[in-house]
């Protein structure tokens, strides 16, 4: 074999140089940004904060601690329940949603997109504004003598995670519903199998691989989400939390402690894939979608009620981003919202807070054009140059779709805050961060794109006597460029949003808006924080459009 | 500039442990229309596309005149290729992807336009330049493949199962236009297909291939009539075998007669005779060489297709042309074959290679 591998490197010489090179850059790369910083945080978890030797301390601590166990059991629980209820909420939706002609169906859509975009915890501050302590609703329902008991600790993030989290799986399993194969649920009513049996015996059970992995997306963001349960948690510690506090302990950090608990998370998640992934890998099946489903059209009466159904939950969901935009324009008072309106709000973040919002579209910007260009070489070399190295791409560009935001900032910090390559405060850590988020993502679906691209193209443009790089160029680059775009307008709203990472890895001069709409939350400024927010969902809003204009109105934003 | 020819020696294909191409020998001339037939798997296309540089060539040279070409790489091989799916670049016009060659070998402004012009005009699709490939149909596509593959007046032109997509008239439809560009601009051109009709409507030589091997190389009429071993004779066309032995010229089907046939007188041994179905007619029992019993009949337009099974217990398949029918036969009638001699070929049971004189 390998006396065959050496001779074809005789027949295409150039070629053969450029993708060894690539390969060569993209796993270089892989190996300082991704595995370096890893096994840097495994080798401090090992060790001994002052003395830098080998100890098992604080593992130890960890599981001695029944405040670190009991955080590590809520951090499951959450995850455990958030998962089955916005499953068990967004499944029955999907159907509706998808089979049915619903009234408002373009408005239902834009909502539980835009509910699925936002940071999460923009969501818990929006509800600790509604139903918190001094919440608009809770004021309104004591005033006539109700009360709603504390929405904070346990109850308050589930309520979050699930409204935020239950479109991720509406949008999947629409996806797969609209796309099954009709003829395989006529040959079920043909045989006596009809109406709600049929649905559960044939429709969910061939979509089982979507369905579980939307679920898995669900379980990782609720896993890994820190915002949420920091605000509206109060007591109730989660994983993130206490990570989060141990790196940045104003007593003095525990970076050992902290990425102790950071490798402990990754194993959760990365067990959790796992599983996940053998259970998919048993149930996926190959469909070929001749026809698929015709939208029924209900009688009046029940249409109504589909959509006050649908209407109303994904309502819910976007409830939040609605009550900050309308709190953006109120007067403030201190942490309170008075009566009136006006713009002074906006008027103290451009003071203040303007830098954040410039840091946040460039640093997005540049890390798109690496993402973009990282994917579309990567997946090249993992569609087409097929071998060992391109395997190991593949599986060192997947890893860090298990890291947590938060141990990712903990990663990088400790791995770039020394010699020789310093990069903490500076903005390419921030920029570093979101391309090894997002590229992951990104990676999957140019890899998809390029399947779908026959290679006789590309090798009809070499015999034609382009050589095999312009060919890339010429003709493989543009083919991708459609898919690829609309999923980088997607990725740009992703990183414009995220929050866990870039609250470790920020400086004052590095700001972006979700880390100043956080501390706005934590100090009380939710005026400010409200105004950001609704420039947030504006930018969100713009790109959207942006990507439906670039795929005509038929791409998924999943 | 004239076209050239193309010399295979020894050409080796080794993936693993499996040699999909053994040591292949075939010379190509000049202007010719050269098949290679076979079944799904036997090499034809991993041989094509090591002439185009594709696929690496492991053992033994590629020659095009002198040339050997073995090191040159794809995109330097001057060589027109039209791919099965047809490979048309959905981003670029018709216009576009005629010029997309042409391009790259540096032609510009008027020359680049008149030639893309010519090849269009000759695969009627000027009508078509400004479409892009999905607003056409399959048969307009392969048309622009086509186009795109001869603009650049290659020195070979490779075409891999180019008709398989199309639906049956549209296939007899262009297979007869190809053959007409290929004699019009006398390009060398190596075709593959597992259609075995087309390859004897389309060649003016075809290579049988099987197992990775040139099982015979011939222009299809030599082939159809003189195939050289059992593989040829069933794979192109139908054959029924039937068991027999032969011994000093003279061959005694199992089950019926000796006859004679045009055999080498030295040979002795199990044998069996190739029948095609509408090489032996059907007479009333007793009169032919070979005694059976009608199993099953089926009208087909032109001709009936019996199933008949033979006094040794061999079940074989014989077409008589409905024009030529006397009595129409049932199912349980008891007939007799009378075998066209001429037309028989006669194989060593053992080696499955030919024993005819």
């Amino acid at each position: 074999m390998s006396k065959t591998s050496a001779k074809t490197k005789g027949t295409s010489k150039r070629s053969f140089d450029f993708w060894v090179a690539m390969t060569m850059v993209i796993i270089i790369f892989c190996l300082i940004f991704i595995v370096f910083p890893f096994f840097k945080l495994i080798i401090q978890s090992f060790q001994n904060q002052g003395t830098n030797s080998f100890t098992l301390e604080n593992y130890a601590k960890f599981f001695q601690k029944k405040y670190y166990r009991e955080a590590l059991g809520h951090s499951l629980l959450i995850s455990l329940v958030v998962t089955v209820l916005a499953t068990a909420l967004g499944v029955p939706l999907a159907y509706i949603g998808s089979r049915f002609n619903l009234y408002l169906k373009r408005v239902i859509y834009v909502m539980i997109v835009l509910s699925m975009l936002s940071p999460p915890f923009i969501g818990a501050y929006a509800w600790i504004t509604l139903l918190g302590r001094n919440g608009l609703i809770t004021g309104w329902l004591n005033a006539i003598g109700i009360s709603i008991g504390s929405i904070y600790g346990f109850k308050g993030i589930v309520l979050v995670f699930t409204l935020k989290l239950y479109p991720m799986v509406y949008l999947y399993v629409s996806g797969a519903l609209t796309t099954i194969d009709s003829s395989l649920e006529e040959a079920s009513e043909n045989l006596g199998v009809s109406g709600i049996r049929r649905v559960m015996k044939v429709t969910f059970p061939v979509i089982m691989p979507t369905i579980l992995s939307a679920a898995l997306m669900v379980f990782m963001t609720a896993l890994a989400d820190f915002g949420t349960p920091r605000l509206i948690g109060e007591g109730y510690t989660t994983l993130p939390v206490v990570i989060y506090k141990e790196f940045l302990n104003e007593v003095g950090t525990d970076t050992g402690f902290a990425s102790a608990l950071s490798v402990v998370i990754i194993l959760i998640a990365l067990v959790v894939l796992l599983v996940q992934k053998r259970v998919v890998d048993r149930r996926s099946y190959n469909m070929t979608s001749l026809r698929p489903p015709a939208l029924v059209e209900l009688p009046v009466p029940k249409k109504i009620l589909a959509t006050l159904a649908v209407f109303f939950v994904s309502f819910l969901s976007v409830l939040p981003q609605i009550t900050v935009t309308i709190q953006s324009f109120m007067k403030t008072k201190g942490p309170r919202f008075v009566a009136g309106f006006s713009l002074d709000s906006y008027r103290e973040i451009g003071a203040k807070l303007s830098n954040s919002i410039v840091n946040t579209f460039v640093y997005a910007f540049i890390a798109l054009i690496f993402v973009i260009v990282l994917s579309l070489l990567g997946a090249y070399l993992i569609v087409r140059r097929k071998g060992a190295s391109s395997d190991a791409i593949d599986l060192l560009l997947m890893f860090p779709y298990v890291i947590p935001g938060a141990v990712l900032g903990i990663c990088l910090t400790v791995a770039f805050n020394v010699k020789p390559l310093i990069l903490t405060g500076t903005m390419w850590i921030i920029i570093l961060s979101f391309v090894i988020r997002k590229l992951p993502y990104t990676m999957r679906s140019s890899v998809g794109i390029l399947y779908q691209i026959d290679s006789s193209v590309e090798e009809a443009s070499i015999s034609l006597g382009v050589p095999p790089m312009k060919t890339f160029v010429k003709t493989t680059v543009p083919l991708m460029m459609p898919g690829l775009i609309s999923g980088a307008v997607l990725s740009l709203v992703s990183m414009m949003n995220t929050l866990s990472a870039t609250l470790i890895l920020y400086t004052g001069k590095t700001i972006t808006m979700s880390v100043a709409i956080f501390n706005c939350v934590n100090n009380d400024a939710f005026g400010q924080a409200a105004a950001l927010s609704t420039i947030l969902t504006l930018a969100t809003v713009v790109c959207l459009i942006i990507f439906n204009i670039i795929t005509k109105g038929k791409g998924s934003v999943v | 500039m004239a076209s050239q020819s193309v010399k295979i020696d020894n050409a080796t294909k080794i993936y693993g442990n499996f040699k999909a191409c053994d040591q292949i020998c075939l010379d190509i001339k000049e202007g010719e229309f050269f098949t290679l037939l076979g079944p799904s798997g036997c090499g034809k296309t991993t041989l094509l596309r090591m002439i185009a540089g594709f696929n690496h060539i492991d053992e033994g040279q590629i020659f095009f005149n002198d040339k050997k070409i073995n090191d040159i790489p794809a995109a330097k091989r001057n060589i027109g290729m039209v791919f099965q799916n047809y490979a048309i670049f959905p981003h670029l016009t018709v216009e576009e992807n005629v010029q997309y060659g042409l391009k790259a070998r540096k032609v510009k402004g008027e020359e680049l336009k008149q030639r893309a012009l010519d090849a269009m005009k000759m695969m009627q699709i000027d009508g078509l330049k400004d479409r892009m490939p999905s607003q056409l149909s399959g048969g307009q596509q392969q048309r622009v493949a086509l186009a795109r593959a001869i603009v650049i007046t290659p020195d070979i032109l490779l075409m891999d199962e180019p008709l398989c997509n199309l639906d049956a008239k549209l296939r007899v439809a262009m297979r007869t236009e190809i053959r007409k560009i290929q004699k019009k601009l006398n390009i060398t051109t190596i075709y593959v297909t597992h259609d075995q009709e087309e390859a004897l409507a389309i060649s003016d030589r075809i290579a049988v291939i099987h197992d990775g091997k040139v099982e015979q190389v011939g222009n299809p009429k030599n082939i159809y009539v003189h195939p050289e071993n059992e593989f040829v004779a069933n794979f192109i066309g139908t054959s029924n075998f039937i068991d027999g032995e032969a011994d000093n010229g003279k061959v005694r089907i199992s089950g019926g007669k000796e006859i004679t046939l045009n055999v080498d007188p030295v040979f002795s041994g199990k044998v069996k005779l190739a029948v095609r179905p509408e090489y032996a007619a059907i007479e009333d029992a007793g009169k032919g060489d070979i005694e059976g019993t009608i199993a099953f009949s089926t009208f087909l337009g032109d001709f009936m297709n019996y199933e008949i099974t033979l006094e040794n217990g061999q079940t074989i398949e014989i077409n008589e042309y409905t024009e030529n029918i006397l009595h129409q036969r049932n199912a349980g009638d008891k007939i007799s074959l009378r075998l066209m001699y001429d037309r028989i070929n006669v194989f060593d049971a053992e080696t499955q290679r030919s024993i005819m004189k």
